[in-house]
């Protein structure tokens, strides 16, 4: 099966430091795959590099076969790629259902068969954002803005979903039901990576993880593959190794 | 700091542009060459004659890129502080007769600290955070204030000779004598430089200043005073403005205040070749920007179309300096310092604001005298103008300071298709064609570099541009106005025509914003690294809002020559338009009606000063309106249409109080014969002391209050103060809950 | 607390900013009442004072009563970069209105004079000429520099709505918009460019007398450099068709051909001081303000140009402001001037009576004195003609046309204020040690030198380079 993502010997560098060192990863369709490292080790700027507001010194990237390594965001978005980010960027000063409703609309601009405000309303029930629907998105608290960026990105029905930190500032309630959330999305086709630090999230959840450290792919492979291996438990699991229930 | 990361990476083209240019400045040169011999004397002459002008420069762009880094503010008033001091310098020297050092010790160790040390308490410290566009106008109005308070003291029809420094000899070098004052002044601005570098990277100090415009609040946690630092900012920025103002002054004609002042936009490229922050760069900037002044004015001529080209090579420099920066990035980290956006206007307050308008309009005509109704015709046409803002700055941010640029290609656009009412759409759909090759610097340039090179713009506009012979190098007269048939050209109802083309765009804009394309816009502002990703083409976005704001400006210059009914370069130039952009940006930039009440107020002030109340107070109050316009900025950055909604909103009854005095106070001065000058000050200070009671009772910032209003209060974000200052009251839990979003869990 | 704060210090600074303006450099502004002397009757006296107690007076016209006459002037006075410029106009016009009121009026009604502040723009001086249609008699006296459109006085109505225009004597007129005017009359004549204006080529009338006094102070044939005034196209379109002649037709030839501003800064005359000391230049010929004027000479001396017999600049430097700016450096300066110096009052009564009731005596104040002068002529004329009931606009503007030679009682270069041309007379003064001036050409105190006027044919838009 043709990876949906794939990214290959990619490098960038910054000045002197090399934050991402050939890295290559595969993601297979409809699957869920984390990718977890110390702090600096290169996550989101492979994130970027995919999403293309970050060029790579080498490497290519490919996206249901093609080759987007050059293409702009919006044409990322438009092939069917979404994304969160690691630090909030909602629109602040658009309302939630303002913000969800620009993906939709974006979406309506590359298939003209799209409903963007049913498409919002679905969402934001999905979501349960009815209550601050109306409200400025930066005057919500962060995991609500969260919920709102998740829903921007699901409102251009993409391939492919990077989410950056996605349960950062949510409550434990809230990260279970965006788990849930992600989970059923995986179901019905959405590819998924995701970068996080709550180890339980990502064991309980992803098919693959992956690990990088200091910008090099340390590990790859099933939770239970990676989870012993040596160097992510020197690195970053510590002693506090799996962390489950 | 946001992180700002690069964008896709093309090898070879930073090279095209570098290459461009030479090959231009090839061409010129070789267009118009004087034909004086190259010899290694003339070369050396030239050398020699670029020096001095170089100098100048330098002292200047090193006091820009000091405060620059210093405070983080672009501080367009720089070369007017350094005025000041001069003025200063010269009453000390001059007219009282102190030996020229002491005067040099008062005013630079003396006043100049003193300056900054008030000017950073009164208005920097407000304007630091505000939005870009805001500070950026908030130093204009200071410019033009501080102008304003020179030409009051000390009357431009008087002379202020100021000797140079260290007499009249000097050193000669290929038969040119550079005179002992020019080379202090080289030599200043290199020892300025090295000062100023030790201490804002050598010392605590330096560090302390530099994290504090990096991050006030962080550098606050680990003990800096940010409060004394500023203030310390300031006043180095204060000296070397008095240092440079004094070296300059005998450079310049007569002391010109306005010259001495407006030199400093000349040192724009040099400060941002050295991209505002390495001064040893700032100086080779300097150098080259002198070498290039010098070497059209000794071995080029222009003649004819290309007279002014000399002029604007300054600004043409500034161009290309900003063209060869590395491509800027999409900023990650969120809007950075941009304006808080206004509700949207219900449809209620937009039928209010119709009807109002209207009303107005008909009063006028029926009330008011010709030339008042003129002036109210400028007002309006400049309204149209600032319309065009409204989209580009309020909705997608971006800060661009040359309306009137916009504005003359606009009226050239209306002259050229006949003047009449259907040339306005001619004109619309060309000057948005022009906004769009404007926007080019916008997909390369970011905030600060962008907002700069529309201030290039606005300078080649009005003195290359719009002089050409098939524009308006000769003033262009237009027939009066007829629509289909009936003669508009009487003021009266050529404002009514002029109020309908106004509401027209504006409700345009109104619609516009509500529409996805308008929500896409603001997302553009808000992120657009995250627009992007959504699906958005910035590039093309960028272009459309440019083409947008294209099309109003140019309609509303469509209008101005129509009213005026004649069209000459005069009257578009920079410091007018940046004038309007204070104007606009004081009344709130992201509201359609800011731009109303922007024209209005400059005509208002006019006729006060002319008609109802001539003498000395109104005089004075039209040159200092600008300090009070900046004052007014600081405290309200998101201006005072939205303030005085708020002010509607909450306090009617105040509201309406301050009006009924204010214009109480004026029927009353003009009713009963008051000297002009009194009936004003009552009437002004009548609605000043309702303001201030009103405001003072005002809660800000959403505090709990300590005792919640029976019923519940309102639904605002719950403060970090609560439970600390204020205790928690059933209300505020309630609030809390709903904040936090555990409302919704109890729902599931 | 916090709040008051702040909104006082807008008020303290406003209350600030009042007390400097009254503390200040003489900043009064505009309106400033004719600093006139003492009213001793001299010079002319109004020829109607003895037949005025016959008719009964009516109301004939716009701006006129049975007891007053209104005019109206425009003037740049309240321009923010130049405060007070045009304040001589105004007083000068105002010093002449109470001449004729303390000798019995104008047509046997007393003069009032309006001055309408048009801040050297546009829009303004469009206004200024709308009130003065409205409300006056005739525009007397203006110095607008910012006159962009002459409509609203040749579409100017009079009482009765025929579009008779509004007679409008200024003291100047920039620009052809404004001189070509059919109601502006110009005793001091104007650029010399044909009305209506064309563009491209063209025949302009220039005075022979500048070489004639070349001639005569540094020889046939001298070089020298002429600085051009580069503010805008207008400016320099102005000069450079006297320039072309002075060069082309009349052989005194260019080593240099240079604009400049008034911003620029003094480094940008040590390119021209060089060229002056390379090329040994005779003389320096500049149509500046005297500020870079001043700026010129100072270089020019930091360079050790010495080859310059005569630096020559525009009438405006012949100004008290100029002397006390230039110091020393400029001792020795020539101004060409169109009028008799001031220090021969005692050559020339009128200009005695000029230099006693205005007290200001600059490049405003006399021409808008002249122009009342002459306002006052065609009155009187059309009084003799049809008795003081007889002031109409159609009869001022008769009077006006019928006027071919004006010198003000030997106090200007006569010309035809109807030709718009340029006044065909000169004198030369030279600035003294003392800081007076004294005439160096021609040499008989209270004489012009007058010669005839020639044609150059040029493209001023593109003859200057440089």
């Amino acid at each position: 099966m043709t990876p949906l993502l794939r990214v290959h010997d990619t490098t960038v560098r910054f000045g002197g430091t090399v934050a991402v060192d050939h890295v290559s990863l595969d993601v297979a369709p409809g699957s869920i795959v984390g990718l977890i490292g110390p702090n600096g080790a290169g996550k989101t700027t492979l994130f970027n590099v995919v999403a293309g507001i970050q060029a790579a010194d080498t490497g290519r990237v490919e996206l249901a076969g093609q080759d987007i390594t050059h293409a702009r965001p919006h044409i990322r978005a438009q092939l069917g790629l979404a994304r969160t980010f690691q630090r909030l960027e909602t629109f602040g000063t658009l309302t939630a259902r303002e913000n969800i409703l620009v993906g939709a609309e974006a979406h309506r601009g590359w298939d003209r068969s799209v409903q963007p405000q049913a498409v919002a309303a679905e969402l934001i029930d999905t979501l349960g954002l009815g209550p601050v629907a109306g409200r400025r998105a930066d005057s919500l608290p962060t995991g609500t803005q969260r919920l709102i960026e998740l829903g921007r990105a699901l409102a251009m029905r993409p391939q492919l979903l990077l989410l950056d930190e996605a349960s950062s500032g949510l409550s434990a309630y809230e990260t279970e039901q965006t788990a849930e959330l992600l989970r059923r999305l995986a179901g019905e086709g959405l590819t998924i990576v995701l970068v996080e630090h709550d180890m339980s999230f990502v064991m309980e959840l992803c098919d693959r993880i992956a690990m990088l450290d200091r910008g090099v792919l340390v590990a790859e492979g099933t939770p239970e593959e990676v989870r012993t291996v040596p160097a992510v438990l020197e690195a970053y699991l510590g002693t506090a190794a799996g962390g489950g229930s | 700091m946001a992180r700002i990361i690069t964008m896709q990476r093309v090898p070879w083209g930073r090279a095209v542009v570098p290459v461009v240019l030479a090959a231009g400045l090839c061409l010129v040169a070789n267009a118009a060459w004087a034909g004086r011999p190259v010899t290694l004397e003339t070369v050396t002459q030239l050398l020699v004659f670029a020096l001095p002008v170089a100098g100048i420069y330098a002292v200047s762009a090193t006091g820009l890129v000091v405060v620059h880094s210093a405070t983080g503010i672009f501080n367009f008033a720089q070369g007017a502080i350094g005025m000041l001091c001069a003025f200063v310098y010269w009453e000390l020297s001059v007219r009282r007769d102190l030996p020229v050092w002491l005067a040099m010790v008062l005013v630079v160790a003396v006043f100049a600290p003193l300056l900054g040390i008030a000017l950073d308490k009164l208005l920097m410290r407000r304007l630091k955070r505000a939005p870009l566009a805001a500070q950026l106008v908030g130093t204009v109005g200071l410019l033009i204030a501080l102008l304003g308070l020179a030409t009051l003291t000390w009357n431009p029809n008087n002379s202020y000779p100021l000797s140079p420094l260290g007499g009249s000899g000097g050193i000669e070098i290929a038969g040119v004598q550079l005179t002992w004052h020019r080379l202090i002044t080289i030599t200043v601005a290199i020892l300025l430089a090295v000062a100023v570098q030790l201490i804002l990277r050598g010392t605590r100090l330096g560090i302390s200043m530099r994290a504090v415009v990096d991050s006030e609040d962080t550098a606050a946690l680990y003990g800096v005073r940010p409060a004394r630092v500023s203030a310390t900012a300031w006043v180095i920025g204060c000296v070397s403005a008095a240092l440079a103002g004094i070296l300059i002054a005998p450079e310049v004609g007569n002391m010109s205040a306005e010259t001495l002042s407006l030199l400093i936009v000349n040192a724009f490229a040099a400060a941002v070749f050295g991209r505002l922050r390495s001064l040893s760069m700032t100086y080779l900037g300097a150098l080259l920007l002198g070498l290039l002044v010098t070497f059209s004015s000794t071995f080029l001529q222009f003649g004819g179309r290309w007279a002014n080209l000399p002029n604007a090579l300054p600004a043409l420099a500034l161009f290309a300096v900003l063209l060869l920066l590395p491509q800027a990035t999409i900023r990650l980290g969120g809007a950075v310092r941009t304006y808080p956006m206004e509700r949207l206007p219900s449809r209620r307050s937009v039928g209010g604001g119709t009807l109002a308008l209207a009303l107005f309009v008909l009063l006028a005509g029926l009330l008011a005298s010709d030339s008042v109704l003129g002036r109210l015709v400028m007002a309006m046409s400049l309204a149209i103008v600032l319309l065009g803002l409204v989209p580009l700055m309020g909705w997608a941010g971006i800060p661009f300071l040359a309306p009137l640029a916009l504005a003359g290609c606009g009226g050239f656009f209306t002259y050229w298709a006949g003047g009449s009412v259907a040339a306005l759409l001619v004109a619309g759909g060309a000057t948005a064609v022009v906004g769009v090759l404007v926007a080019l610097p916008a997909l390369r340039l970011r905030d600060l570099y962008l907002a700069l090179s529309s201030v290039a713009l606005a300078l080649v506009t009005a003195s290359v541009v719009l002089t050409q012979p098939e524009i308006f190098e000769q003033a262009r007269t237009l027939d009066r106005l007829s629509l289909l048939g009936v003669d508009i050209g009487d003021p009266a109802r050529f404002l009514g025509y002029a109020a309908v083309v106004y509401l027209l765009l504006a409700l345009t804009l109104v619609r516009l914003r509500r529409s996805p394309l308008g929500r896409r816009f603001v997302a553009l502002r808000d992120s657009e690294a995250a627009a992007a990703c959504s699906g958005i083409n910035v590039a093309r976005h960028k272009a459309l809002v440019f083409a947008i704001a294209g099309a109003v400006s140019g309609i509303g210059g469509g209008v101005l020559v129509q009213g005026a009914r004649f069209a000459s370069s005069d009257q578009f130039g920079m410091i007018g338009g940046l004038a309007i952009v204070l104007s606009l940006t004081v009344m709130g930039v992201g509201t359609v009606s800011g731009a109303l009440a922007a024209g209005l107020m400059g005509a208002l002030l006019t006729t006060l000063s002319l008609e109802w109340a001539p003498g000395n107070f109104t005089h004075t109050l039209e040159l200092v309106g600008p300090a009070l316009a900046v004052l007014a900025l600081s405290d309200h950055p998101r201006g005072q249409i939205p303030m005085f909604r708020e002010l509607i909103r909450e306090r009617p009854f105040a509201f309406a109080a301050a009006t009924t005095g204010l214009a109480a106070g004026l029927a009353a001065g003009i009713g009963l014969g008051l000297p002009g000058s009194v009936g004003v000050v009552v009437a002004v200070l009548l609605a000043w002391a309702a303001v201030v009671v009103t405001a003072a009772r005002r809660d800000d910032g959403g505090r709990l209050p300590a005792d919640p209003p029976p019923g519940g209060g309102q639904g605002g974000p719950a403060d970090a103060g609560t439970g600390i200052d204020t205790p928690f009251t059933a209300t505020g839990v309630a609030m809390l809950d709903r904040s936090l979003g555990l409302e919704l869990e109890r729902t599931r | 607390m916090q709040r008051f704060r702040i909104a006082l210090v807008p008020a303290l600074a406003a209350v600030g900013a009042l007390l400097l303006a009254g503390c200040g450099e003489g900043g009064a502004r505009g309106d400033s009442d004719g600093q006139a002397g003492t009213s001793k009757p001299g010079g002319k006296s109004s020829a109607t004072a003895a037949g005025c107690d016959n008719e009964e007076l009516k109301a004939t016209e716009t701006g006129i009563t049975k007891d007053t006459i209104n005019i109206h002037l425009g003037a740049d006075t309240g321009a923010q970069a130049i405060p007070g410029m045009a304040n001589g106009s105004v007083e000068a016009v105002k010093a002449w209105a109470e001449l004729m009121n303390s000798e019995g009026g104008l047509a046997c009604r007393q003069v009032k004079v309006s001055a309408y502040d048009t801040k050297i723009d546009p829009t303004e001086s469009r206004n200024a000429m709308i009130e003065a249609c409205q409300k006056s008699f005739a525009m007397v006296g203006s110095f607008m520099l910012a006159v962009a459109d002459a409509a609203p006085l040749s579409e100017c109505a009079d009482k009765s709505g025929a579009k008779t225009g509004l007679p409008d004597i200024p003291g100047t007129a920039q620009g052809s918009v404004h001189a070509c005017n059919k109601s502006t009359f110009l005793p001091a004549g104007a650029g010399g460019q044909p009305c209506p204006a064309v563009k491209g080529q063209q025949k302009v009338t220039q005075p022979l007398a500048y070489g004639d006094y070349l001639q005569s102070a540094v020889g046939k044939g001298a070089n020298g450099a002429y600085v051009i005034a580069n503010t805008s196209p207008a400016t320099v379109q102005a000069i450079v068709p006297l320039y072309t002649m002075l060069q082309e037709k009349q052989g005194f030839t260019a080593d240099l051909q240079t604009g400049a501003k008034g911003s620029d800064p003094k480094t940008h005359y040590t390119p021209m001081a060089q060229t002056m000391k390379d090329k040994k230049s005779k003389f320096a010929l500049s149509s500046m303000s005297f500020p870079g004027f001043i700026l010129l000479r100072q270089e020019a001396a930091t360079q050790g140009v010495n080859s310059v017999d005569k630096w020559i600049c525009q009438a405006t430097c012949y100004d008290p402001a100029f002397v006390k700016a230039g110091g020393d450096l400029v001792i020795g300066s020539t101004a060409l001037i169109t009028h008799l110096p001031y220090e021969e009052k005692d050559a020339n009564d009128e200009l005695a009576l000029f230099t006693e009731k205005v007290k200001t005596h600059n490049t405003f104040s006399t021409p808008s004195w002249v122009a009342s002068r002459l306002f006052q002529k065609a009155v009187e004329d059309v009084v003799a003609k049809d008795g003081p009931n007889g002031l109409t606009r159609s009869a001022l503007t008769e009077a006006l046309k019928a006027v071919d030679s004006f010198d003000n009682e030997g106090m200007v270069a006569k010309n035809n204020p109807s030709a718009k041309i340029p006044p065909p007379c000169l004198v030369a003064v030279e600035l003294q040690k003392d800081g007076s001036w004294k005439r160096t050409w021609p040499e008989k105190r209270g004489t012009m030198h007058c010669a005839k006027m020639d044609d150059i044919t040029l493209d001023p838009s593109t003859a200057f380079k440089g």
